[in-house]
């Protein structure tokens, strides 16, 4: 995948299961595994599921360039306490919540680079600009009127998280 | 008194931190923190001497990993340290901005426990 091809980068949601594997879906497996140990598994997301999925914290990152980017990746306070605590090797129970506002930003931004990557790969220049954490029960990541592009729900027996892309 | 060899990890993020503190430990080194450019300097003053790798993120706030890494070969007292990058940053072009300004080695985000140790098995292999 050498070209990208933004139209069909802007449509990943619609139907290009191949387009948003490259980019999102295989990049997000990958660093679960490198990081966390753990395998997830990757499933579109209805309106009924997302009601029910917790989000009480966010990693938000921005990746700029000739296409602009904003990706999150949002949990339960559950989850990301089995995501950093497999990261870190911390109990669960001993994590306080600077610990996941820290490990789900590095997180994201982990993410967000091997992105950028992939999409550096055609010649163009993208910067990740630094994540953020956003956290309050079920908050919600709303750019303007946009719907993201992308959405997706990773799971496993221990954690749901939900990954968005927004083309901004 | 700890007289293991010390590797400074220079990272904004604790998370990071603590993973590289959880791998390097099991080689029997030391680990000193730094959460940004200024606290490296400030650490490094104190210990370079027993300091035997320096691992350094690029994307931290304030002083980027690439303008310490510039800071440290600069200065006569800590340019024998050897340097290891520990970033998301792997594009060819910011690889080649990190080895011209004199780093060791290079090591991509995400990265498992076995990859760092041997990564800095070499550096420190090839060190002072």
């Amino acid at each position: 995948m050498k070209d990208i091809d933004y139209t069909r980068l802007q449509q990943v949601e619609v139907d290009d299961v191949g387009v948003s594997g490259f980019y999102f879906s295989n990049t997000i497996k990958d660093i679960m595994r490198t990081m966390t140990g753990l395998e997830v598994f990757e499933e579109k997301v209805t309106g009924e599921v997302l009601k029910e999925i917790k989000q009480q914290i966010s990693g938000v990152i921005v990746i700029t360039g000739p296409k602009n980017i904003m990706f999150s990746l949002s949990m339960s306070e559950y989850s990301a306490k089995g995501v950093v605590s497999s990261m870190t090797g911390i109990k669960m129970e001993e994590l306080e919540w600077e610990d996941l506002i820290d490990g789900i930003a590095e997180l994201v931004n982990v993410a967000a680079g091997k992105i950028k990557a992939k999409l550096c790969t055609s010649g163009d220049n993208y910067i990740c600009m630094l994540p953020y954490t956003i956290y309050g029960d079920n908050h919600h990541i709303i750019h303007k009127n946009k719907k993201a592009s992308l959405l997706r729900m990773y799971h496993n027996d221990r954690l749901v998280m939900l990954a968005r892309a927004y083309f901004i | 008194m700890d007289f293991r060899p010390k590797i400074l990890s220079v990272d904004d993020s604790s998370t990071i931190r603590k993973v590289i503190k959880n791998a390097v430990q099991e080689l029997n080194y030391t680990v000193l923190e730094a959460s940004s450019g200024s606290e490296a300097l400030m650490v490094l003053s104190k210990e370079y001497e027993s300091i035997k790798l320096i691992l350094l993120d690029w994307n931290m706030p304030e002083m980027n990993g690439l303008e310490l890494l510039k800071v440290i070969k600069k200065e006569t007292l800590y340019r024998s340290i050897p340097v290891m990058m520990v970033t998301t940053e792997g594009e060819k072009e910011n690889i080649v901005k990190a080895i011209q300004a004199g780093v060791a080695n290079y090591l991509l985000k995400p990265f498992t426990a076995e990859e760092l140790a041997i990564k800095v098995k070499q550096c420190v292999g090839r060190g002072k």
